[in-house]
């Protein structure tokens, strides 16, 4: 009881030190971020004061670096409620100004987007404990291997080869933060690049036979391109977004299959199929509804945009959305694929392993 | 017709490949995106764009927790804790909208809905909120999953283990979510990073890094992520202490 006690004791300590220290480390990491304002070229100004007068803003700002850091500066901006293409700012925004300080170029936001990604470390090391810790770590790697792929692309390289390249070497170093170095490894890996080559293909004859793809509305294509580099980026989106989600299926699958195929050696692989379909079917629902808000929720300000410009509903979802939609379903099928290749991979390596 | 082929391909698959559930999820599916067109037709009628992604969003909680997953004890503590998650993250992203300015639509990247293409711009919906509705909508999925992970996990555990303690279940039920917390991250990470490929690369290209880290279409697409991990993280500890008191409760009356 007394050893328990301790023990309890000891394990509460742990999470106050953690949770202080996942504090300190953040205010710190922030505050630098939020005052590195002389890291930039460009004139930076922090909003003193601000009086409204309709939708016009008179601005006071005081300029935090260059050679007229310090001064005070008067600047305007104009800006429509609705808020489409404008800000509206408030007092403590910073913002950047044009050379000779008369003018709001934009606002800085690169505090913000560190403050959320403390925001999420630390809650991942605070609750996610080991396994939160990681998955901090293997973000950090993949969002290099990502800054690696995009300097290659830089250089000259094939976009949708880098990214089949880049996505072994994700599925590689996400699967072994996630099974460690044993031979489930092995199993989800081959099951991963397996059903991520299927959708692959089915994508690739897809979009190779539809020639009427407007690739127009595929948001950010870089211009100009002929169709087969569109057709490349469009192949190298959708390998790289249903990755994750066929990843997440090939785990579970593969540590229930391992489980099964441990505690009853005698199983064949029918019996195996129609124990692991039961788990399958668990997942595979949430899952969907998953990979579906999070590519097609992103498309919701187009559609007020549009259809407040009397562009009909469908009009929107046949054009504007419609690389979204072709995204969620690639993912989804990835998800519906994975599951018996899964089963399928474990029932081989785990057989093959024992005849020996 | 890409579109018409892959979804037929995915109806067959998950009528044909998957149990009765799979099958059943293509209705969750249709309901839930019938759920998100209505809303947005309703926020199209100037209602208050993120009262209606609030209301989506809890229809949206009760068709996949009830619907796909029965009405029992497991689902109703995973309703709660979703509702409770929702309603705190739902602070957070308005502060993240308001301070970081990134509603409307992107500047860059974007080729035709341009005010130089006569889109007019006073569309009389305030688009901080509709960036609230987006970021909410893209959350709620993730946060079913994991909510109901980790119930239906505890509720497994106290099924074979009675004698257990508030206390043990709620570590148990952190367990379970922490083990599937890493491939749920990575999921939406990789959605993300596929969406976002040709942003990316336009900045590259045409742009610096840091223009890319202060601009609109980046922040946008960063913290609609962000919150949505976020989201899935704070889900573990809550809906394992709402599942842990609830089955327990049970257990001493």
């Amino acid at each position: 009881m007394k050893i328990t006690e301790k023990y309890l004791e000891k394990g509460k300590r742990n999470i106050i030190i953690r949770i202080t220290a996942v504090i300190i480390c953040s205010v710190i990491i922030f505050l630098m971020v939020y005052n590195n304002s002389s890291s930039y070229s460009s004139n930076i100004g922090k909003i003193q004061d601000i009086s409204d007068s309709g939708t016009t803003q008179s601005i006071t700002a005081k300029v935090q670096n260059g050679k007229n850091k310090g001064k005070i500066v008067h600047v305007t901006n104009k800006y429509d409620s609705s808020l489409v293409y404008d800000d509206k700012y408030s007092k403590g925004d910073f913002v950047f100004l044009s050379n000779s300080n008369d003018e709001i170029t934009g606002a800085k936001r690169d505090y913000i987007v560190v403050g959320a990604i403390l925001l999420l470390f630390g809650l991942l090391i605070i609750f996610g404990g080991k396994q939160g810790s990681f998955t901090c770590l293997c973000l950090i790697i993949n969002v290099a291997v990502f800054a690696v792929l995009m300097n290659l692309y830089l250089a000259g390289w094939d976009i949708l080869g880098l990214s089949i390249g880049a996505s072994i070497i994700f599925t590689f170093f996400v699967l072994l933060f996630i099974c460690g170095f044993k031979r489930n490894l092995v199993i989800a890996f081959t099951a991963t690049l397996v059903s991520t080559c299927i959708v692959g293909i089915l994508a690739l004859i897809l979009i190779w036979a539809s020639k009427d793809l407007g690739y127009e509305f595929l948001d950010f294509l870089p211009e100009p391109y002929t169709i087969v580099q569109a057709n490349h980026f469009f192949l190298a989106q959708i390998i790289i977004g249903c990755l994750g989600a066929i990843m997440d299926v090939a785990v579970t699958i593969t540590a229930c299959s391992t489980e099964i195929i441990k505690k009853t050696p005698t199983i064949n692989v029918k019996q195996l199929v129609s124990s692991v379909r039961e788990v399958a079917d668990d997942i595979t629902g949430t899952m969907i509804n998953v990979v579906f808000f999070t590519n097609v929720a992103a498309i919701i300000p187009i559609f007020m945009v549009s259809m407040c410009n009397d562009i009909n509903f469908s009009t929107v979802i046949r054009y504007d959305a419609y690389f979204d939609i072709a995204r969620f379903l690639t993912g989804a099928i990835g998800i519906l694929i994975a599951i018996p290749i899964s089963v399928f991979a474990a029932s081989l390596f785990l057989n093959g392993g024992k005849r020996k | 017709m890409m579109i018409l082929i892959l979804l037929i391909i995915f109806i067959l698959l998950a009528v044909f490949t998957g149990g009765d559930r799979t099958a059943k999820s293509i209705v969750t599916l249709a309901i839930n995106a019938l759920i998100l067109f209505v809303s947005i037709g309703v926020m199209y009628l100037k209602v208050n764009p993120m009262l209606v992604a609030t209301i989506a969003c809890i229809l949206v909680t009760l068709t996949t927790i009830f619907f796909q997953n029965e009405y029992n004890q497991k689902s109703k503590a995973a309703f709660i804790s979703a509702l409770i998650v929702i309603a705190i993250m739902l602070t957070l992203i308005l502060f993240f909208v308001d301070k970081g300015h990134i509603q409307g639509m992107p500047v860059v990247g974007q080729n035709h809905i341009r005010e130089s293409n006569g889109y007019e711009k006073a569309i009389g919906i305030n688009m901080v909120l509709v960036e609230v509705a987006v970021i909410l909508m893209t959350l709620v999925g993730a946060v079913i999953d994991m909510a109901i992970a980790v119930t239906s996990g505890i509720y497994e555990v106290v099924s074979l283990n009675p004698h257990l303690n508030r206390k043990e279940l709620f570590g148990s039920g952190m367990k379970i979510g922490r083990d599937i917390l890493s491939s749920t991250v990575n999921t939406l990470f990789f959605i993300f990073v596929g969406e976002y490929l040709l942003m990316f690369i336009v900045f590259m290209v045409y742009y610096s890094f840091t223009s890319m880290i202060n601009s609109k279409e980046f922040v946008q697409g960063t913290i609609t992520i962000l919150i949505s991990a976020a989201g899935c993280v704070l889900t573990i500890p809550i809906s394992a202490f709402i599942a842990s008191k609830k089955f327990k409760k049970k257990e001493v009356d």
